[in-house]
């Protein structure tokens, strides 16, 4: 199904035959996943070992009556339910160092979606050295300063969206719209990649 | 001196000082950076000992902290 009706005929081409890797299935994940989708792209790879939550619902794309499901199937029936036609290989496991590369080969990008700054850090090393673009989200957490979220470039296969430093503490907590706003930049970024428009 | 480009400022190391021993002085107790030396991407992990620094590298250092 062609679920974005503005594309231009060489633009759908693109998106459609694209395939993306997505590193999570929370905050970033989901709502990236939701952009991407709702952009017209079909094909996805994505792992997560965690269930859905009532802590998740102040900003992933998941409802009250998913509590308890896993994120990889909850996350791929909302995601059919804005298109359908999704080939969507989703995993139900543990992304490390030694699996990441080979799950994600043949990606034409990959989301760095994790909440954890170590497993970013393990993601960003295990395809540094790989021609495999990639996304990630650094700094989103609490309210208000907006303009502080930058879409950093950090070579030409390396984008970190976020303002680097508002890590998760007691007082800096997750919120809907940071974390919108740097899952907006990510896919916003994927996004521009594939077409070849400036980022 | 020789001077390196860190984040976009002209930075002092000595010579024959490595990635990993630069890091340490200057970014004490900093986990979980990104590091871009010469357009390569680093990590923690990588083994930052055996790069020299030469003068007028450019050395980029993103941090990663928690939330998603």
């Amino acid at each position: 199904m062609n679920v974005n009706l503005y594309l231009t005929d060489s633009q759908r081409a693109v998106l459609e035959k694209a395939k993306i890797g997505v590193a999570g299935l929370g905050g970033l994940g989901s709502n990236v996943l939701s952009h991407l989708v709702r952009a017209g792209i079909r094909r996805f790879v994505a792992a997560d070992f965690d269930v859905v939550s009532a802590s998740n619902l102040n900003r992933q794309f998941f409802f009250a009556d998913q509590i308890g499901m896993k994120k990889t199937e909850a996350l791929a029936a909302n995601l059919r339910r804005i298109n359908p036609d999704l080939e969507l290989d989703f995993r139900d496991l543990r992304l490390t160092g030694e699996n990441t590369r080979d799950l994600f080969a043949g990606c034409d990008a990959v989301a760095e979606a994790f909440d954890k700054a170590e497993a970013k850090t393990m993601l960003i090393g295990a395809l540094a050295q790989t021609d495999i673009p990639v996304v990630a989200a650094s700094g989103l957490a609490g309210f208000g300063r907006s303009n502080d979220i930058r879409l950093h470039k950090v070579n030409p296969r390396l984008y970190i969206a976020g303002d680097l430093a508002s890590g998760i503490s007691p007082e800096l907590t997750p919120s809907s719209p940071r974390v919108g706003i740097a899952s907006a930049m990510e896919a916003n970024t994927v996004i521009a990649l594939l077409l070849g428009e400036e980022v | 001196m020789p001077q390196i480009i860190l984040n976009g400022k002209e930075t002092e190391f000595a010579e024959g000082e490595t990635l990993r021993s630069f890091l340490r002085s200057r970014k004490p107790g900093v986990k979980n950076l990104i590091v871009e030396w010469n357009g390569k991407i680093l990590t923690e992990k990588d083994p930052l000992e055996t790069f020299t620094l030469k003068d007028g590298d450019t050395l980029n250092l993103f941090s990663m902290v928690g939330g998603g």
